[in-house]
């Protein structure tokens, strides 16, 4: 059986590779994105079963991802948002957008797997 | 640049004499027809206008060519204004200059009035391009040592993150870690791992919050952020505070505790958000520690770190009693946001502050909690108030006013101030129907202008 893959995109690389160091371990298989614009472009070539995005990103943000995603592409693959601590408006905007799930940093890893299983669960 | 400066250098050294040369008589027989001819000390001014003289200096080239120059300098300044300044120069050497350094100046004076222009414009030249070329080399420098700096960090940073992360998630034990991490012990890479393990600890949480302050203590990584908070640099000690609230949270409170009161407010601040992180079961403790000022931003950013962390919130009428003015206008605030209605007799008590700001939050406490007993209060304390609380408790008998108050809202809107006027207008609006009959009513006895009133506050964007 093929591994799920997730596309993670996020501009901070010690937390960009913990996140995929922990999934990996979980079994899934890890497309990493140091920015926005390096995540559309994986998402041009490769199919995806989850999205997990950091809002802010050089670039193109969170934001413009899932809109670009949910509005100009109609790619429907769950997107799990990772943003900064008080940022609630921004969190509102993501769901405005699309965006299935969030996590405020800093987020517990254990609580991060849970989180993406249920969601690759819902969409099976 | 360089090239442009090298070629006016050659230019003014190549093409100036011949310049000079060429213009000499004519310099000599200038216009006013004076010709001056300095000869070793003593200036001789020769009044033979019209004459062209060949004087013996044409033979010596160098004294032929600081009469030239000379022709030049007076051509450009004139002469008395020559000799004004020499002297006004000499007699400032001579009055105002302590005598080690009356002789130097006094030598350069008169060289620069001896040697030719040329030469000094080459000399002015030659330090500006020496001075070029030092800051040019001196900004290669410390890019390069920069570069090799920021190398260098990188290096290790990736180095102690594959470490770290390793030992995190169980792949190899903590002596092999701490075998693996090489040059812990050098100050610079000291403070790259304090800079990884608090970027670890500022996103994520849970099972990684325990092991990487065990890590913090284990490479004793606390003695250089002590050693921050004692620098006498305020961006140092803000350094420290930062890191050991992050990454030792249980030996950080007395460390920061002497900063709360700190002079610099940058410190203070900084000490002020690590205590409310630092005491979660009761945060807002260290108001009752302040006697420094406790500023709007850092009220801000308590009451953010607050929300962030989901805080339990205290009673904040225990700080009312502070002598710090920004404590007591912090708390009703924080009373009024929290909506802890039970403090109202100590509010309306605060209302006798001898303070302009307190006086306006409890107003405004009183406004936002809709605290009844406080209506008769305020509209007493209004003559002997500032116009802004003034406005404050026009606004507020808006809310807890009733028909009782019209009198009085009547009275400010025929005798007061034109913003307590719109508000005294917009109240007696608001309150109730018979408020707005009132207003019509006045309007008939005397033109106020009512419509013009009314329009403006029931725009919506007012």
């Amino acid at each position: 059986m093929q591994p799920q893959k997730i596309l993670l995109a996020e501009d901070n690389k010690l937390i960009l590779e913990t996140i995929a160091r922990s999934l990996t371990r979980e079994g899934y298989e890890i497309l990493k994105a140091y920015d926005g614009k390096e995540c559309l472009q994986i998402l041009e070539d490769h199919k995806v079963d989850l999205i997990i995005t950091d809002l802010f990103m050089p670039f193109i943000n969170g934001h413009e991802v899932i809109s670009t995603l949910r509005n100009e592409r109609k790619d429907q693959t769950p997107i799990l948002v990772l943003s900064a601590g008080g940022g609630e408006e921004n969190v509102l905007k993501a769901f405005e957008l699309g965006a299935d799930d969030f996590m405020v940093k800093p987020f517990s890893l254990m609580e991060l797997c849970v989180r993406v299983r249920k969601l690759l669960a819902s969409k099976r | 640049m360089l090239h442009t400066l090298a070629l006016y250098s050659v230019i003014i050294m190549v093409f100036l004499p011949d310049y000079i040369q060429a213009q000499g008589p004519e310099i000599r027989n200038d216009s006013y027809g004076i010709s001056q001819v300095k000869d070793s000390d003593s200036l001789q001014v020769s009044k033979n206008a019209g004459t062209t003289k060949k004087n013996s200096f044409s033979s010596d080239p160098v004294k032929s060519s600081t009469y030239k120059s000379e022709q030049l300098f007076q051509r450009i300044f004139g002469v008395k204004n020559l000799k004004a300044l020499e002297k006004d120069l000499n007699e400032y050497g001579n009055s105002h200059l302590p005598p080690f350094m009356r002789r130097i100046f006094l030598e350069i004076v008169e060289k620069s009035f001896i040697y030719p222009i040329v030469f000094l414009i080459i000399t002015l030249i030659l330090v500006l391009l020496f001075n070029i070329i030092s800051v040019i080399i001196i900004l290669r420098y410390t890019n390069h040592q920069k570069n090799r700096r920021e190398r260098y960090i990188n290096i290790y940073r990736t180095r102690y993150e594959e470490i770290l992360s390793g030992y995190l998630f169980h792949d190899i034990d903590w002596n092999t870690a701490s075998i693996l991490i090489k040059k812990k012990n050098k100050l610079l890479n000291r403070s790259v791992l304090i800079s990884v393990l608090s970027n670890f600890q500022e996103n994520l949480r849970g099972d990684f919050d325990n092991q990487i302050q065990e890590i913090f203590i284990n490479l004793g990584l606390q003695t250089n952020a002590i050693k921050l908070i004692k620098s006498p640099f305020y961006y140092k000690k803000v350094s420290g505070i930062r890191q050991l609230t992050l990454l030792h949270p249980k030996g950080a409170y007395h460390f920061i505790k002497p900063y709360l009161n700190h002079s610099n407010d940058m410190v203070r601040a900084e000490a002020q958000a690590s205590y409310i992180v630092l005491h979660p079961e009761d945060p807002f403790c260290f108001l009752k520690a302040l006697t420094r000022s406790f500023n709007q931003w850092t009220q801000l950013t308590v009451f953010n770190l607050y929300r962030s962390y989901q805080l339990k919130v205290p009673s904040f009428v225990q700080y009312l009693n502070s002598e710090n003015i920004n404590v007591r206008n912090f708390s009703l605030v924080m009373i009024t946001y929290f909506q802890q209605v039970e403090n109202s007799p100590v509010i309306l008590k605060m209302l006798e502050s001898p303070q302009e700001t307190t006086r306006f939050h409890c107003i405004r406490a009183i406004n936002d909690l809709l605290l009844y007993e406080g209506r008769e209060l305020i509209k007493c304390r209004y003559p002997f108030e500032t116009r802004k609380n003034q406005i404050e408790i026009i606004k507020a008998l808006r809310n807890i006013g009733n028909q009782d108050d019209f009198d009085f809202l009547e009275n400010i809107f025929l005798t007061g101030f034109v913003t307590a006027r719109t508000e005294a207008c917009r109240s007696l609006y608001f309150i109730s129907a018979e408020g707005h009959q009132r207003l019509i009513r006045m309007n008939q006895d005397a033109d106020l202008k009512l419509e013009q009133y009314l329009a403006h506050i029931t725009d919506s964007r007012n």
